[in-house]
């Protein structure tokens, strides 16, 4: 054979070699999500709704199954994860829910799984789990500025589950971005001792209402009714749930869980294909609202009524926290009512 | 008693196969109305009811698990066998599972580093027994010694044991700097042995064995027969010279320490540490499983392992076929309805009025 002749064979040779690789690469990935609550719980429905994006988007050409588990309590967590893990057939199992003790038990059995923990309640353990957060002290911030510039008795309210770290860490930017607009203002607290207590909550927001708060933060389900009651505007938490109560929900809270699912799919693909050990951070992982992990939703209805210039400043601090000039402080500190 | 021109008349004697007869039939029909719900959601019924079962008994460590769900059910369904069989309604099996837990919580918290291995998972266990023994009592002495009801106090006592475990998870107890009301989890010392490489623990095998006590104790004791002898005619029995009231008590010390033993298992065995959500209505479930067996210990256990089932093989079939678990809910509520129906009938015989002319 001549020389071309041997070129032209090695190069086929590569070219199939390439297609072959190509073919072998992974066409599906599975991805279970494991929750505490039901899907209609916002935390749950906002990661519900990221990977809805995401089958979308088919990151690396793959096939993004997503299977949902709800209602699962903690203390059954261990049968179900390993139930899952079992079938083989999942490749990142999420837990939504906080399962620290069956992560634990379970992740060194099924090496080859991804698994997820995103929430407060874990505690870091590498290898195989990664431990993804969600912050949203930024769109808190920037709801909290709306707040303090509408408001007309200078009295904000929020309605939070308990006075945990990731509970407080929006109210208190919610409570700064007031303050940054109307040093007067006073703030009515009211936590509820509950993750899911519709009624106490309303109740908590009735009766700041009825001690002034023009302005109510929802950081739970329940405060709308009371805010249409009572005509005060309301603020979503996690999801857009101006539909639940369009004449007074004037924005939400985006929890956007788009990139931190991008970042686990890479973590699972990097390893099926190119064989790197999964290598979860001995820390957790958080993605700011300019890396695009939380966002803000305003009612456009509503924001075109507010007075002048109100949704300017508004739009002027988004921006700068978009492009880094404001930064909004971390605080997880209880906040007591004025 | 009357129905339109229809009356139940009961029957003097209704032989065990027709007893075993009657659970089969109840059973079908649960499943078949299961079968329509299973419908509703689009998925094939063979298919769903087929991952149920592999789900439940598909594997070794499938079966292990269902043994490791039935364990508490085992324990909370001889607490109404004992109880029942002497027609003492006790439906605070779930306050008394809790208060078991509590103390085993406790002991494991405050004794882990004072007594020995064996001996300290004794103590965990015994106090459970004698903590559910003792929440019993309180409803037992209402009953004796005021003649309270003794299904609302048992069931307000339920309520009651909550609150109070959920001060203590909100303050003494604790874990520092925990996101959750929940206790630090317990030392290794603490936990139940574990066998087969699975999660079946020491729990089980108590089960097993307080099984075969309140058979014996039923069955074979002259206490059994003063309990029996109350739950068929308490007037007659107090003519015959059985104390009541002691029978009474005994009967809830006993159902109570059973119920308190489950709630020590799942602690020292399964969560190794306190919850307000260790138990998924292990008491109440109980009165199902002890009608469904028949207030039998064979039976009992039987059920039980067939409940653990049902909840275990859930998960699979959900995965597999979508099929909610929340069906294996309702199924276990439609068993009930369907038991005590083939219950009824079975019982009495159904005969239309003579006619008065």
């Amino acid at each position: 054979m001549s020389k071309r002749t041997w070129m032209l064979a090695i190069m086929l040779g590569l070219a199939g070699w390439a297609l072959a690789v190509q073919a072998d690469q992974p066409k599906k990935l599975k991805v279970a999500l494991i929750t505490n609550t039901t899907v209609e719980e916002p935390w749950n429905t906002a990661a519900i709704q990221a990977f809805d994006r995401i089958i979308a988007l088919k990151p690396h050409g793959l096939d993004v199954e997503l299977k949902v588990q709800e209602n699962v309590a903690m203390t059954d967590g261990e049968r179900v994860l390993r139930t899952y893990a079992q079938t083989g057939e999942y490749g990142i199992i999420w837990c939504q829910g906080q399962y620290p003790d069956a992560v634990e038990a379970l992740h060194e059995d099924f090496p080859e799984i991804c698994w997820v923990e995103a929430g407060s309640a874990y505690k870091p353990l590498g290898g195989n789990v990664y431990w993804v957060q969600m912050y949203v002290h930024e769109p808190a911030y920037l709801l909290g500025m709306l707040a303090g510039m509408i408001t007309e008795n200078d009295t904000i309210g929020a309605v939070a589950a308990y006075p945990f770290p990731n509970v407080n860490l929006p109210i208190n930017g919610y409570l700064r971005g007031a303050l940054a607009v109307n040093p007067n203002a006073k703030m009515k607290m009211t936590y509820i001792d509950s993750w899911f207590d519709p009624a106490r909550a309303k109740e908590s927001a009735l009766a700041q209402i009825s001690s002034g708060a023009d302005v109510i933060y929802a950081e739970r389900f329940g405060p709308f009714e009371a805010c249409v009651d009572k005509d005060v505007y309301a603020f979503g938490h996690y999801v857009d749930q101006s539909p639940l109560a369009p004449e007074v929900v004037l924005g939400s809270t985006l929890a956007l869980w788009d990139p931190a699912i991008l970042y686990i799919v890479d973590a699972w693909w990097e390893r099926e294909v190119d064989g790197k050990e999964y290598d979860g951070p001995m820390k957790e992982v958080v993605f700011s609202m300019a890396e695009g992990g939380s966002g803000v939703a305003i009612s456009e209805a509503l924001s075109a009524k507010l007075p002048e210039g109100v949704m300017a400043r508004f739009e002027e601090a988004k921006q700068s926290i978009m492009d880094g000039s404001l930064k909004v402080p971390f605080s997880e500190k209880q906040v007591l009512s004025d | 008693m009357k129905i339109g021109s229809f009356y139940l008349e009961k029957r003097t004697h209704v032989r065990w196969y027709i007893q075993g007869l009657s659970i089969l039939i109840a059973l079908l029909g649960a499943f078949g109305v299961g079968a329509l719900l299973i419908k509703t959601t689009g998925a094939n019924v063979g298919e769903a009811y087929a991952a149920l079962f592999k789900g439940a008994f598909g594997s070794r460590n499938a079966f292990l698990e269902t043994l490791v769900q039935s364990t508490p059910l085992i324990l909370t369904g001889l607490a109404m066998v004992v109880a029942f069989r002497a027609r003492v309604w006790n439906i605070g099996a779930e306050g008394q599972f809790f208060a078991g837990a509590m103390a085993a919580a406790w002991v494991s918290m405050s004794l882990h580093d004072t007594l020995p291995y064996p001996l300290l998972l004794a103590a965990v266990l015994g106090s459970a027994m004698v903590a559910g023994a003792c929440w019993s009592l309180i409803a037992a002495y209402c009953k004796i010694r005021f003649n309270a009801n003794i299904i609302i106090v048992t069931v307000m006592m339920n309520y009651i044991i909550l609150f109070l475990l959920s001060y203590l998870l909100s303050n003494t107890w604790r874990e520092p700097g925990s996101y959750f009301m929940q206790t630090a989890r317990f030392e290794r010392i603490t936990y139940l042995p574990r066998f087969f490489s699975s999660r079946l623990h020491l729990g089980f095998f108590n089960a097993l064995i307080a099984a075969a006590l309140v058979y014996l104790i039923v069955w074979k004791t002259s206490l059994g027969y003063s309990i029996r002898a109350v739950g068929v005619n308490p007037v007659a029995s107090q003519f015959k010279g059985i104390q009541i009231k002691r029978t009474i008590l005994t009967v809830m010390l006993i159902s109570g320490a059973l119920a308190g033993l489950a709630g020590g298992g799942e602690i020292a065995g399964l969560q190794h540490r306190l919850r307000l959500d260790i138990s998924t209505g292990y008491g109440y479930t109980g009165i199902i499983i002890a009608l469904l067996g028949r207030l039998n210990p064979v039976g009992v256990a039987l059920a039980a392992i067939f409940f653990g089932a049902l909840v275990n093989g859930s998960t699979h079939m959900q995965i597999f076929t979508g099929v909610p678990v929340a069906l294996v809910q309702s199924l276990q509520g439609i068993v009930l309805i369907f038991l005590l129906m083939s219950d009824v009938l079975t019982r009495y015989r159904i005969r239309r009025m003579p006619h008065a002319d």
